[in-house]
């Protein structure tokens, strides 16, 4: 009897083990979240978030320092003023220093849901979107709660914070602008599906631009919450992924099916399509006055001159799910399934540094 | 080829489901249970098979046959086959549902798995598998609201600022339930029924760690899946609900009849020749593996 009590404990242990540490790893499926900033590139993947030197490629620090299977960290760290924030899949948020990502200065533990979107920055507040359903706002020197928005479906987009409003994308079919200071909801614009990239405002004319899986893009005025105009009601358009880029005289999106199409920003009326030749989830990057960049997601990365004709190609041995940040004369790729987690390139393709994690 | 034959369609099926009862929770359990309703034919047959080869193992002159013949394998083979045919029981009989029904379970996993896209990446892989006949924009996103759970994180129902952890304490109880009643009955003194026991203890406390930690929305499946299955045996005669319910009569098992007819065992003789008068004990390996109960599933 003594021997089968043993022997069943011994069972019981050896499967906790074994299955807490099933259990305790990636919880959910992404892409690394990438930010760039003067001196450094973030890059948020798995169990770390990297800081790399921009110009060499080289690791400067990682949060934790030596990986934890039990953290998984997907959301593209925020960085402002010597801090970086990000949040991880265990529902924390956390505040680091940038010179140390191992110095935390705070961390949030209120959400019941993961983060997946990067924050938006605003002097003293953090407006953070949690897959929780919340949208929370945090006092930036001590993680404290300011207000929280409770919506119905997990926000995965990262909010737009302009002026005294904040502009989130929501999956509820709807673009949600609220109160910065309250967190109240000041309006709400429909759009014919669920919103999952985040918006672009442009401030010259103070109209936000917006795609959605309902296969359109939304522009309204951000003053008044009144739609200027929907494109895609006519047209034969795939669901939409990305944020729409304004370039020159042209507002520039480009829905799944790869079909690159740029508008007149002020009417909606359409002024030439392109086809990518291949599906895009990331959607489009601009290099200002030379054209723009479109990742498709077999790994193929395009560049498109100013009379959107295709300039250059490189390719990536994997797949690309998020935008290329452009910045300066650099462009920063992260990738899924690839061989290196952070690929470079000059602004005529040719292949700089490339980033793989030590194992 | 995996996706396009079983994950695909599954995960559609479960889509369509949602978009029919407009809530995930109810497509979740509805779409389990359909699943079970579908495979039950392959459980049934497993079922029956499983009985067969245990009545023919338990029956005094099979052990007999076993027994003489324990030094002449080929012989005892020969007659194994000979009885299968003429009784009519496909050795392979409880297996092969089994392994017809695996991909099923797998493939109904991965699609609650897959419909419980929280990232973009999994929203993107989701848009990908969905038929063109279903509309997208009318599916995505999935509402995973269901009673107090949130589908899409571990469930814990909030009771005085302390989190419960309802599904996996009812995960753990129904699995408990369910090895209980579909446990076949066991000899005392038997190696392996400790081994059995050790087992149905420790399967229970697996699922419900697992619901503990995974997504709400496995758990309900974990839960759905047990029940069904509960369901399905009891409809089929074989629950035996005294092992749960001790002030419940046991089950009578009923009159066994002979299967096999002894001159199955009595010819040959000459064949056997060497075998000596006295028998050999049987070692403790040999007994345990004549003795251990086939596994129902």
């Amino acid at each position: 009897m003594k021997k089968k009590i043993i022997l069943t404990l011994v069972l019981l242990t050896i499967a906790a083990l074994v299955l807490s540490g099933c259990a305790a790893g990636v919880r959910a499926e992404s892409t690394p979240g990438l930010t760039v900033s003067d001196d450094h590139v973030y890059i948020a993947y798995l169990s770390r978030v990297f800081q790399i030197d921009r110009t060499t490629g080289v690791l400067v620090s990682s949060y934790p320092e030596k990986p934890k299977p039990s953290l998984v960290m997907y959301a593209p760290p925020a960085v402002s003023d010597g801090a970086v924030y990000f949040g991880d899949l265990a529902n924390q948020f956390h505040k680091v220093g940038d010179g140390n990502l191992n110095q935390i200065t705070w961390t949030f533990y209120g959400a019941k849901g993961w983060y997946q979107a990067k924050a938006a920055l605003d002097n003293d507040l953090v407006i953070v979107p949690c897959t929780d359903r919340n949208i929370y706002a945090l006092n930036s020197s001590n993680g404290e709660l300011v207000w929280d928005f409770k919506g119905d479906f997990a926000f995965i987009a990262e909010p737009l914070i302009i002026g005294d409003k904040v502009i989130v994308s929501s999956q509820d079919h709807h673009i949600l602008v609220l109160n910065r200071n309250t967190g109240e909801e000041l309006y709400r614009v429909e759009t014919k599906g669920a919103v999952v990239s985040a918006p672009l405002y442009d401030d010259t004319t103070g109209s936000v631009y917006i795609g959605s899986f309902g296969k359109d893009l939304t522009s309204f005025d951000l003053e008044t919450g009144e739609i200027n105009w929907v494109f895609g009601e006519n047209r034969e358009l795939s669901t939409i992924w990305g944020t729409p880029i304004l370039l020159g005289e042209e507002l520039i999106f480009v829905d799944r099916a790869g079909t690159i199409v740029a508008l007149n920003p002020e009417n909606g009326e359409e002024l030439w399509t392109v086809e990518a030749g291949g599906s895009v989830v990331a959607g489009l990057a601009k290099v200002d006055d030379l054209g723009f960049l479109v990742a498709r997601e077999d790994g193929n990365l395009q560049f498109y001159g100013m009379d959107h004709t295709a300039k250059w190609t490189a390719t990536i041995s994997g797949k690309l799910y998020s935008a290329p940040i452009i910045d300066g004369e650099q462009i920063f790729v992260a990738a899924t399934k690839a061989d290196s987690i952070l690929y470079t390139f000059n602004l005529t393709g040719q292949p700089g540094w490339s980033y793989t994690p030590a194992k | 080829m995996w996706e396009t034959i079983i994950v695909q369609p599954f995960t559609n099926l479960l889509l369509l489901i949602t978009m029919l009862v407009k809530n995930f929770g109810f497509a979740i359990i509805l779409f389990t249970i359909l699943i079970k309703l579908l495979t039950y034919p392959l459980t049934a047959k497993q079922m029956k098979s499983t009985q067969a080869m245990q009545d023919l193992q338990n029956d005094p002159s099979f052990k007999k046959m076993q027994e003489k013949y324990k030094d002449n394998r080929e012989k005892m083979a020969e007659i194994q086959m000979k009885l299968y045919k003429e009784k009519g029981i496909n050795p392979f009989g409880s297996c092969l549902p089994t392994v017809i029904q695996f991909p099923i379970i797998i493939g109904l996993y991965q699609a609650i798995m897959k419909v419980m896209a929280s990232t973009p990446l999994e929203l993107a892989n989701l848009e990908r598998i969905i038929y063109p006949f279903l509309d997208v924009n009318k599916i995505l996103p999935i509402q995973n609201r269901f009673l107090w759970m949130d589908l899409g994180q571990p469930e814990r129902l909030r009771i005085l600022g302390i989190g419960i952890p309802v599904l996996a304490i009812l995960v753990t109880i129904t699995t408990l339930i369910q090895s209980k009643i579909m446990q076949p009955p066991t000899q005392a003194n038997d190696q392996s029924a400790a081994m059995s026991n050790s087992m149905m203890m420790m399967m229970p406390f697996m699922m419900g760690w697992m619901a503990y930690q995974f997504s709400a929305g496995l758990a309900l499946y974990f839960l759905t899946s047990n029940l069904t299955t509960v369901a399905q045996y009891a409809a089929m005669g074989r629950a035996d609900w005294s092992k749960i319910f001790p002030w419940i009569e046991p089950k009578k098992e009923p009159q066994k009849n002979v299967i096999i007819e002894p001159e199955w065992i009595e010819d040959d003789d000459d064949e056997v020749g060497d075998t000596p008068e006295k028998p050999i004990k049987p070692s403790a390996r040999a007994a345990v593996k004549r003795q251990r109960p086939k596994r129902k599933r």
